[in-house]
């Protein structure tokens, strides 16, 4: 369906858009391209739909769950850095005052 | 916001001085903050939770093997992002000889590719089904390279374009236009 929709949406208006679908979601076009654009996905029910579930995608992707990092890499990290830390060279302290006998 | 981050800039500077001085709670600390965020893109790149967990290692390993040398110049998180980067590629590079393992994340393609017929074809429909982003997550690790960088550190990291460029080593042109095809390939891959 999808398909039969781009088959149909091969205008010069429409590629145009398809090429600035990541601006014109950014926000990152000219005003008056945006405004040049939002006109035409008024008028192009294909490259409105074609706008909206490129919106929905990106969305999606900005919405997925955050991975979590396992407890044993936590404290491998931990033992990893107490490792570095040790070869560190070791703060002078206060010079020791020689005692004569 | 922009407060906001200056104040979490200040406090990074001041934990960077404390872990070089080797100050096991300040790294607690730091890697609290960081190492959720640089797994969550060494997962997405590679797709691997061994292989992810491993260049977490490697990435604070490095930072801290030259931890002196961070001047600030931009934020802690932008540094580690690019380490991370670099022994990304590294990896790869190290690995492309090896056999692939029994990606974690095919086994979720798998799921996607169960997917009824109907929301096959209309999976941009379904995008807020488990299956569905199961799929989505699935799909990211396989775009090419140089895409996927672009499209993790932006759409999943909501990293900006300017950090996204100096992380990657790449003009803000460059991130605009690899963005671009990269979501266009995603979603392509997404409606076959």
């Amino acid at each position: 369906m999808i398909k039969d929709a781009l088959a149909l949406c091969k205008g010069p208006e429409c590629e145009n858009l398809r090429a600035h679908l990541s601006e014109l979601l950014d926000g990152q076009l000219s005003p008056a391209k945006a405004a040049k654009a939002k006109a035409h996905l008024k008028a192009c029910p294909h490259c409105a739909k074609e706008y909206a579930q490129f919106k929905a995608m990106v969305k999606a992707c900005r919405e997925l769950p955050e991975p979590a990092l396992s407890a044993s890499c936590r404290e491998k990290l931990k033992r990893l850095y107490s490792g570095w830390a040790q070869k560190l060279p070791r703060p002078k302290g206060p010079a020791k005052r020689k005692v004569r006998s | 916001m922009k407060v906001a981050n200056a104040l979490a800039e200040t406090e990074d500077r001041e934990l960077i001085r404390k872990v070089a001085e080797g100050q096991e709670q300040a790294f607690a600390e730091l890697m609290g903050r960081y190492a959720p965020r640089i797994f969550g893109f060494a997962f997405r790149l590679c797709g691997q939770r061994q292989d992810a967990e491993d260049l977490v290692q490697d990435t604070f390993m490095s930072a801290l093997r030259s931890i002196s040398q961070f001047q600030g110049k931009s934020s802690f998180s932008t540094w580690l992002y690019t380490i991370a980067a670099h022994r990304c590629q590294r990896m790869r590079r190290l690995k492309s000889g090896e056999p692939k393992r029994k990606a974690s994340l095919e086994a979720m393609a798998e799921a996607g590719q169960a997917l009824p017929a109907s929301q096959q074809q209309d999976i941009l429909e379904h995008l807020g089904s488990q299956q569905a982003r199961q799929r989505l997550l699935a799909e990211i690790p396989k775009l090419p390279q140089e895409f996927k960088k672009v499209l993790v550190l932006r759409d999943l990291e909501g990293q900006d374009t300017a950090a996204t460029a100096k992380i990657l080593g790449i003009t803000q042109a460059a991130v605009k236009s690899r963005l671009h095809r990269a979501r266009m390939e995603l979603k392509r891959r997404l409606v076959p």
